[in-house]
């Protein structure tokens, strides 16, 4: 487990010098900083680059930018009078509200219709289930959400176009969201469904005259969740790429549409930030996804 | 003796009609549909050829447009005309001159990332396993570093510091696509270095080189080729939802992804200019996919898990 840990905080330092050396990449970081407009005086800009260390070697420079981003503070937004940190905060709502019922939707079609597809094997079920799983993969994200607009808001006019507001503006994009992730999960719990159902103890239950709903509940199904947990990590990675596409086809006001107008902007103190945040909710959920393995198969110890 | 008897006329008239039936064509054509994969083979064979051919196929100039023909539907549709199959965008520009155009963006984009992605993996996760040790240490964690990183983001701040750029934009995708071919290549080259006409190479004193060249590449090559051809489908994908961010392909370049969000602002007067590009990625990634999905279970059904 220590292990773990160690590797976390490795990947988590390791961005935290990607995105240091980035701002030093292009020579002098504090043009980064500068938004266009902004007048400073040579005095304010000389004690500025004093208060980043950028007079002292690299090493005390880095040591004192990861200081700073340990804390929160990661500049100034160059667009909104605030600082990097509490314009992420204002959205980070918003990105975990679509991205929690993206979710919703994503296991409960994800994991019956895979079990379904798994049980009755070359069934109708299953023939559904594979299509489904070959279509989110090979659908991109975007065009999902621009078609679900043109059908259900333009043609139809049921549902809002884009933007936040009732519940209503979360149906569209989190179908776009949930859709690719749901076609995941259900092609892993099919997969490892499939295996459980091959091994000797399910064919024994079944000999010992189990009934079958007991069998594919009590004896296949709990195994066979382990292997989806540990892909769960990288359900998270199609969901965070996933939270920038989508919000920027809704125009959905989270982090993730951030992201995209900060590049418009080149707003670099906002993208370092939400970069590192990132990372630290991916190390996080692969992190808790470890302990929460060893805490369901207790054949696994770190 | 067994004397055998002479086939009567009317069998061979019987087995010559029911070749003609449509019975048995229809089971012929499906078990080989089920052991080639000719539908996708064909798709990505189509493909390839509009991409070469793009110049042959259609007259129209994909980046030039003419402000007089805006927004002219799909041929089908009232209003529609000939010249233009699919219609036009908002600047008057031939959406089906763009699609064939853009088959040579997805495809370029690729082809090299993967041959580069390929070389440079397969030869890392050669040379990791064969080594072992400490350098194999370092590198395995290298791939679970790329594996392990939010990709888009890392893509946007690059990006935002650096200004557009095909080059970066290249090297980006190859920095994050090197690692599925570093892992399997390590793991097929730990148990193919154990193996006795390994040990019999290096007693008859060929060097390490030459043995991961000529003795263990050969052995690893059926796992790289799978996946690669699992990895066409997700590389199109992400250059094409990066040109839809506006951080990929930069107009007026005729890429597939760029094309979708062209039309993002005239959904109500005009769904073809979005709706044909995103049905040609589709199309394109299904076809790939199935591609690979076939090549593994040929070359090697132990990699279900990919």
């Amino acid at each position: 487990m220590l292990r773990r840990l160690a590797y976390a905080t490795a990947l988590v330092l390791l961005i935290g010098v990607f995105i240091f050396s980035l701002s030093r990449a292009k020579g002098d970081p504090r043009e980064l900083f500068l938004s266009e407009g902004v007048y400073v005086t040579e005095e304010q800009y000389e004690s500025w680059g004093r208060e980043m260390g950028l007079d002292r070697p690299l090493p005390v420079q880095f040591l004192t930018w990861a200081w700073n981003a340990a804390r929160g503070d990661f500049g100034d937004s160059l667009v909104e009078k605030s600082s990097a940190w509490s314009a992420i905060r204002k959205r980070l709502p918003n990105t975990v509200q679509l991205a929690g019922v993206s979710l919703v939707w994503a296991i409960s079609i994800g994991v019956p219709l895979g079990i379904l597809s798994a049980v009755s094997r070359g069934s109708v079920w299953d023939i559904i289930g594979r299509t489904f799983a070959l279509f989110g993969q090979a659908l991109p994200v975007f065009w999902v959400g621009i078609m679900l607009v043109i059908v259900f808001a333009v043609a139809l006019g049921w549902l809002p176009t884009s933007q936040k507001g009732g519940p209503s503006h979360l149906i569209l994009p989190s179908i776009a969201l949930g859709w690719a992730a749901s076609a995941s999960t259900l092609r892993l719990v099919r997969s490892s469904m499939l295996e459980v159902l091959d091994s000797a103890y399910v064919t024994y239950a079944r000999a010992k005259g189990v009934p079958r709903i007991r069998v594919v509940w009590k004896h296949a199904f709990r195994n066979s969740m382990i292997a989806p947990l540990t892909h769960f990590g990288l359900l998270m990675v199609t969901f965070m790429s996933g939270t920038v596409v989508v919000e920027s086809v809704f125009a959905w006001p989270g982090m993730g549409r951030l992201a995209i107008t900060s590049v418009y902007n080149n707003d670099f103190p906002v993208l370092s930030a939400l970069t590192i945040l990132y990372t630290l909710m991916y190390v996080g959920a692969n992190l808790a996804v470890d302990v929460l393995y060893a805490v369901i198969d207790p054949r696994i110890r770190y | 003796m067994h004397h055998r008897r002479a086939r009567p006329v009317s069998v061979v008239i019987a087995a010559l009609f029911s070749l003609c039936s449509f019975r048995a064509w229809h089971a012929i054509i499906f078990a080989k549909i089920r052991r080639w994969p000719v539908v996708p083979g064909l798709a990505i064979g189509i493909l390839v050829f509009a991409a070469v051919f793009a110049p042959v196929i259609t007259t129209h100039n994909p980046r030039l447009g003419n402000l007089r023909d805006q927004q002219i539907p799909p041929v089908w549709m009232e209003g529609g005309r000939s010249a233009h199959l699919l219609g036009t965008d908002n600047v008057g520009r031939d959406i089906f001159a763009r699609i064939i155009y853009g088959s040579r963006v997805s495809l370029a984009v690729a082809t090299t990332v993967l041959v580069f992605g390929c070389a440079i993996g397969t030869s890392l996760g050669l040379i990791a396993g064969y080594v072992g040790g400490q350098l194999d240490e370092i590198l395995m964690r290298a791939v679970d570093f790329t594996l392990a990183v939010p990709f888009i983001m890392v893509a946007l701040v690059t990006i935002t510091v650096f200004g557009h750029s095909l080059t970066l934009l290249l090297i980006l995708l190859i920095l994050f696509s090197w690692g599925g071919f570093t892992r399997q290549a390590r793991g097929e080259t730990l148990s193919l270095k154990t193996r006795d006409y390994v040990a019999l190479a290096r007693i008859a004193g060929a060097s390490g080189p030459r043995i991961i060249v000529r003795h263990i590449l050969p052995g690893v090559f059926s796992t790289i080729v799978v996946v690669a051809s699992l990895s066409v489908g997700g590389l199109i994908l992400t250059e094409s939802t990066l040109s839809f961010l506006g951080v990929g392909i930069q107009p007026p370049t005729p890429a597939w992804g760029l094309m979708v969000a062209d039309g993002r602002n005239f959904l109500r007067s005009a769904w073809w200019i979005s709706t044909f590009p995103g049905v040609a990625i589709f199309l394109t990634v299904f076809a790939v996919n199935f591609m690979g999905d076939w090549f593994r279970d040929y070359f090697d059904p132990r990699l279900r898990e990919l």
